[in-house]
């Protein structure tokens, strides 16, 4: 069985739609020919998150299944504080390289434990899912300083969508230009709407033969 | 059949109800220096605005009774549809409720007749980049699907299933007739049959099984 590492920072037991993918995918690889080695953030941060908390979510994933989780160290609170003292905006316009995603700390925590995890299991590919979508700066270190193959898994646009706002359009020009830097890097990059695929071969952020369509499911 | 009971059309999950800061022309240059979003979240663009719109045309235009049909939306849905559905005067036959826990949701989604699937209508292309998740759900749940939508990918998933009922993104008159036409004969829903072997390839093991060829042609390039 050929083993991979399938970093989902949206895992069971946290709920709700971002989950169920991931989640599916890990539950039914095996069948298939790979052991997916999970590498998530731990149950307290979903606990103590702003996220939906769903333990019957475990049961459906095989009991065996290798799970590491690395605390996410997402500001929340410190964030929770600025918003009481309304400057998170304030933060938010100028430190919007830290702030774009509260995930981005967990990268650096989770770089050494993916590193150790690729040696230990003799790990040719690495497998992300996003949003969110500092993960696949995560993907990138792991493939340029190990010599793995990687696949990027998009279950939603980013800069493209009306789900996610930003301080401003300079802002988003910015995550635009991270769009342009990053996307084309995986060796693989999944999205789950043919409307995707054609939109990111428009704006000539990959090449045809890179991209894939991959649907939900039930 | 009991005829006194009405046809229930129900959505779990989350409506948004945004009105647009940048539909100005202050509102445009407001963008570049405060939030910036690229598309629209107006609830004009999005599907359930018209829903609720046939229904008061059909109750209201078109005569179709009060109690023949009730629209049932539970989750994140936003009080602006309360209100709307109160200003068009329909609130009596619009029950909008919150959270339920995903058994619970899909017990009561079971119990509905007609899955209401919300599109969104956005941008200039018009195209939505999105496949609401719902749709897959929804197949599995083999009930009929209604949607206001013009030609896009979602629609493209659920059209050859059999259970899809397609109006366009902003059409009132045609699902208000539909509406009542259901009112008053509710066989009319037997006559919506999913095809089994084409709504199976959207299981999620299918689906892995595409991730999985994905990673072969990786591992061997």
């Amino acid at each position: 069985m050929e083993k991979i590492l399938f970093i989902a920072y949206q895992f069971p037991p946290r709920g709700g739609p971002g989950v169920q993918r991931s989640m599916a995918f890990v539950s039914h690889l095996r069948e298939f020919g790979y052991e997916p080695i999970v590498l998530t953030v731990t149950e307290e941060d979903i606990r103590q998150g702003r996220y939906q908390y769903d333990e019957s979510l475990m049961g459906r994933i095989p009991q065996d299944i290798l799970i590491h989780r690395i605390p996410a160290n997402e500001p929340a609170v410190w964030a929770k504080r600025m918003m009481e003292l309304k400057l998170y905006r304030f933060f938010w316009y100028f430190g919007f390289h830290r702030l774009w995603e509260w995930s981005l700390n967990w990268n650096d925590h989770a770089f050494p434990v993916a590193q150790q995890l690729i040696r230990q299991h003799n790990i040719k590919l690495v497998y992300t899912s996003s949003a969110p979508f500092s993960v696949m700066l995560l993907g990138m270190k792991l493939q340029q300083s190990l010599n793995v193959k990687w696949v990027a898994d998009l279950r939603d646009p980013y800069t493209d969508a009306y789900a996610w706002q930003f301080p401003s359009k300079i802002h988003w020009l910015f995550r635009r230009r991270f769009e342009r830097n990053v996307f084309s890097k995986p060796n693989r990059l999944i999205v789950n709407a043919p409307a995707v695929k054609e939109l990111y071969l428009k704006r000539q952020l990959i090449e045809s033969s890179k991209i894939t369509v991959i649907t939900n499911g039930y | 059949m009991d005829t006194n009971t009405p046809v229930v059309i129900g959505y779990s999950g989350s409506l948004e109800w945004n009105q647009d800061v940048v539909s100005t022309s202050s509102g445009a240059l407001l963008q570049w220096f405060w939030t910036y979003r690229c598309l629209t979240t107006d609830p004009s663009t999005r599907s359930a605005f018209y829903l609720m719109k046939a229904f008061a045309y059909a109750r209201f235009q078109l005569g179709m009774p009060k109690g023949a049909v009730k629209i049932e939306l539970w989750g994140k849905i936003d009080p602006h549809y309360q209100s709307f559905a109160e200003t068009l005067g329909i609130a009596d036959d619009v029950y909008i409720s919150g959270y339920l826990s995903k058994a619970a949701s899909l017990e009561k989604s079971n119990q509905c007749d007609i899955l209401f699937l919300p599109m969104e209508s956005p941008g200039k292309d018009g195209q939505p980049l999105f496949i609401p998740g719902k749709a897959y759900e929804y197949l599995n749940a083999r009930k009929p699907i209604l949607a206001f939508s013009e030609s896009c990918d979602a629609m493209n998933v659920l059209q050859p299933s059999g259970l899809l009922v397609q109006f366009g993104a902003r059409a009132i008159e045609e699902p208000a007739q539909w509406m009542h036409r259901v009112a008053k004969d509710r066989a009319i829903l037997n006559t919506i049959r999913p095809d089994d072997s084409y709504i199976v390839k959207y299981s999620f093991r299918e689906i892995t099984g595409q991730l999985a060829d994905v990673f072969n042609k990786t591992l061997h390039e």
